[in-house]
């Protein structure tokens, strides 16, 4: 698949989920991502720990807007007045609200999810305008230590603890930091050397392999946007119906092409595969 | 298990096809016109349900493409009490038909208020998500105003059907017709249109038909969202929520096997 294909899906699966408060829209959305991520996902990717982070997202989401939020005329709980924010009403339609916009944070996440799970890093930045190209590259490398950092912290702290240190104080705390930031400094003293012995800023960026562009990916990069533009013209011209439960739910009011638009983001799970 | 799976993916979006037929089916409903002979090019219906269960239908006739559900409100006669909200919020309806016969918080934390219901194309009543200044009906919609306790269940008006007949328009040429009523014009509030009617629209018929009958055989809070549209688009989402639900679960039942 070609990345510039799959950024334009991306972008127009964000643009659908959060133009519309309509759940409908957005659950759709979320399935064709979820397909999409499940489908086409590097082998040595695990996804486990994305779904688990969405999921206490959308439960946070549900728990605030329930809290505080006591406008609806089904109220399931009274909380007692006197308590500060959450004291007063708690109402099925908040609980509603709350879900639609966990759904709409889940299904905008896993919108752009694919530009990581999927994709290679460096065919990402590959992608990228030539503009962008450096700007892109120092990016990816930055985002690139974080996990080195992260590995580096753990076997220092494993260390120091083999030592006797002990985590309980804050004050013995920079045993742990300063051995961490000179280790990050130096390795990225290290990767910079490297990156200049292999040319790095001497001139434009050189590729293994061209990026083609093959029917499918043309499709995808065509139909995608335009399934968002025609969503979005419906959305701003009032074709599509926004949602709001307050103050009394009722169904969402669901339009066909609303529905077509969101399930041309289903494209990528019939033309490409992995 | 990949067999149960694969039915699995064809019975949801068939089961969710049915759903969808029947709630279309049983959506349909008698109607019965009161007004005979139109005077304007389009219609709008305006169904208002007291607190007491009284309802007033009043079929509003205006000229242009659409009409704003306070303009309909004002066309239609009836006594109304209105608050500025400002440009942004525009204008709340505070009273209707001397209900309540006098107040000084337009919309109270507590107690009644005028809720604001939009039927689109005859189909069944949603609530508005915007102010009656703001919505724009167009012709066969209906307006219901219920009078709403906000307390207990929270059921929409009584059906429109029936508000304004379904004939054809009367041409355009009566766009400068002073508004009148020509329908019976037994309703206890309403006023002759001609007090403070807009230029294009006004009363077409008016009637108090049967109040409501009871609460327990009206439908429940939670209505449905809009008319046909809504269900064929529903039917839609469904089917295609369905299939996508399935192939993500074949696709884990395949990744559990290898």
């Amino acid at each position: 698949m070609n990345p510039r294909a799959l950024a334009a899906w991306s972008f127009a699966g964000m643009t659908i989920a959060l133009a519309s408060g309509n759940p409908v829209y957005r659950v759709l959305v979320l399935l064709c991502a979820l397909n999409v991520v499940v489908m086409l996902r590097r082998p040595d990717v695990r996804i486990r720990g994305l779904f688990v982070a969405l999921i206490v997202a959308g439960c946070i989401a549900i728990v605030v807007t329930t809290l505080a939020s006591h406008t609806g005329d089904h109220a399931f709980l009274t909380l007692p007045s006197g308590i500060p924010v959450i004291g007063g009403p708690l109402t099925i339609e908040a609980v509603l609200f709350g879900a639609s916009t966990g759904a709409g944070i889940a299904a905008a996440v896993l919108a752009a999810a694919p530009l990581s799970l999927v994709l290679e890093p460096h065919a990402l930045v590959d992608a990228l305008p030539t503009a962008l190209a450096r700007t892109g590259a120092a990016i990816g490398t930055a985002l690139n230590l974080i996990p080195g950092i992260a590995r580096s912290t753990v076997e220092i702290r494993d260390a120091q603890r083999m030592r006797g240190w002990r985590s309980r104080r804050v004050r013995e705390w920079p045993d742990l930091a300063v051995p961490v930031v000179l280790t990050a400094l130096e390795g990225s003293i290290t990767l910079a050397e490297a990156m200049e012995a292999r040319g790095y800023g001497s001139g434009a960026r050189t590729h293994y392999t061209e990026q083609v562009w093959r029917p499918p990916d043309v499709a995808v990069a065509v139909l995608a946007p335009l399934a968002a533009l025609l969503f979005l013209i419906c959305r701003i011209t009032g074709v599509i119906a926004d949602w709001y439960p307050f103050p009394d739910v009722a169904l969402p009011a669901v339009d066909v092409i609303g529905v077509l638009c969101c399930l041309v983001l289903a494209l990528p799970l019939v033309v490409w595969r992995r | 298990m990949g067999r149960t799976i694969l039915r699995l993916t064809l019975a949801v979006p068939l089961l969710a096809a049915g759903i969808g037929v029947t709630s279309t089916v049983a959506r349909v409903g008698p109607a019965a016109p009161l007004c005979a002979q139109a005077a304007f090019a389009h219609r709008v219906g305006l169904v208002v349900e007291h607190g007491d269960g009284r309802v007033l239908r009043v079929c509003v006739g205006f000229n242009g493409a659409s009409v704003s559900a306070l303009g309909v409100l004002e066309a239609s006669g009836l006594e109304t009490g209105l608050d500025s909200y400002g440009p942004s919020l525009g204008t709340a309806i505070c009273q209707i038909d001397d209900e309540p016969p006098r107040y000084t918080d337009c919309l109270p934390a507590s107690g009644s208020y005028w809720v604001l219901f939009v039927a689109r194309g005859g189909g069944p009543w949603s609530d508005s998500a915007l102010g009656a200044s703001t919505v724009v009906v167009t012709a066969g919609d209906d307006i219901g105003f219920r009078y709403d306790p906000q307390a207990g269940a929270d059921p929409p008006p009584p059906s429109p059907s029936g508000t304004c007949p379904a004939a054809t328009p009367a041409p355009a040429t009566h766009s400068n017709t002073p508004a009148r009523s020509t329908g019976p014009s037994s309703v206890p509030g309403a006023k002759p249109a001609a007090a403070t009617p807009p230029a294009t629209a006004g009363v077409l018929g008016a009637s108090t038909p049967a109040a409501r009958p009871s609460p327990a055989t009206e439908a429940p809070g939670i209505a449905a969202g809009a008319g046909s549209p809504l269900n064929l688009g529903l039917l839609l989402a469904v089917v295609g929520g369905g299939a996508l639900l399935g192939l993500l679960a074949v696709q884990g039942s395949r990744r559990r096997r290898r």
